[in-house]
């Protein structure tokens, strides 16, 4: 079963799919509402042009609710995000807003995913041995 | 329009003009500064976010895999760098 991130989802929103099948974790769903209804998204128009859009809460609630539909959400325990944050004191790069990366890698080894989809295939290689994907409507 | 609203002083703007900054032009933030905690003037960004509809959006043109990859970094970042008046 693959594990989708939150910009894997995002992808997923513009382009009007959403994944048939899959884990996230519940996070996930905080990170997309959060940034749909607060800083949004930057388009780039066809002349170039850059426009930040976002969405009502009621636009977005109604949006995760398609897009998160056919997933399954899995999530590590307290104690499991603390041995996660202890184990990434002991890697290189794994600090701040990666930190979210990181748990989102440790949940997917946890639930047993067979592979990763994500935009951000360059932190995740430092994160997992699990395989990546970069989004495609299934 | 969508704004959301952070105080800094002036002192703060000095050392910290990037940390401050960087909401006002990435994340459509408005930044009130103030002195001797009175607000004394305000940074707004040049491009707003609009709240359209969920077509609207996706009709808005491309969406640009760093575009959505810095929102994210953004949004985490915003929730602990919200800057609070002294």
């Amino acid at each position: 079963m693959k594990y989708y991130d939150t910009s894997a989802l995002l992808r997923a929103w513009k382009e009007g799919w959403m994944p048939l099948e899959g884990m996230t974790r519940s996070h996930t769903v905080a990170e997309w509402i959060s940034i749909q209804t607060g800083r949004g998204l930057v388009y780039r128009a066809p002349d170039g042009q850059l426009a930040k859009r976002n969405l009502s809460p009621s636009d977005a609630a109604r949006e995760a609710q398609r897009v998160f539909s056919k997933l399954v959400f899995r999530d590590l325990s307290g104690q499991q995000t603390l041995e996660a944050a202890a184990l990434a004191a002991t890697r290189e790069g794994i600090r701040g807003s990666n930190f979210h990366d990181f748990l989102h890698a440790r949940t997917a080894e946890a639930f047993g995913a067979t592979s990763i989809v994500t935009l951000n295939l360059v932190d995740f290689r430092m994160m997992t041995n699990l395989q990546l994907e970069h989004p495609v409507q299934p | 329009m969508y704004f959301l609203s952070m105080q800094a002083t002036l002192s703060q703007l000095h050392r910290e003009t990037r940390r401050i900054i960087r909401p006002v032009i990435h994340g459509g933030e408005e930044v009130v500064l103030t002195d001797f905690g009175k607000p004394v003037a305000r940074i707004v960004p040049f491009m707003p976010t609009v709240t359209v509809s969920p077509a609207q959006a996706r009709a808005s043109g491309t969406l640009d895999d760093d575009h959505i990859l810095a929102a994210i970094i953004e949004a985490r970042e915003g929730e602990s760098e919200r800057l609070v008046a002294p």
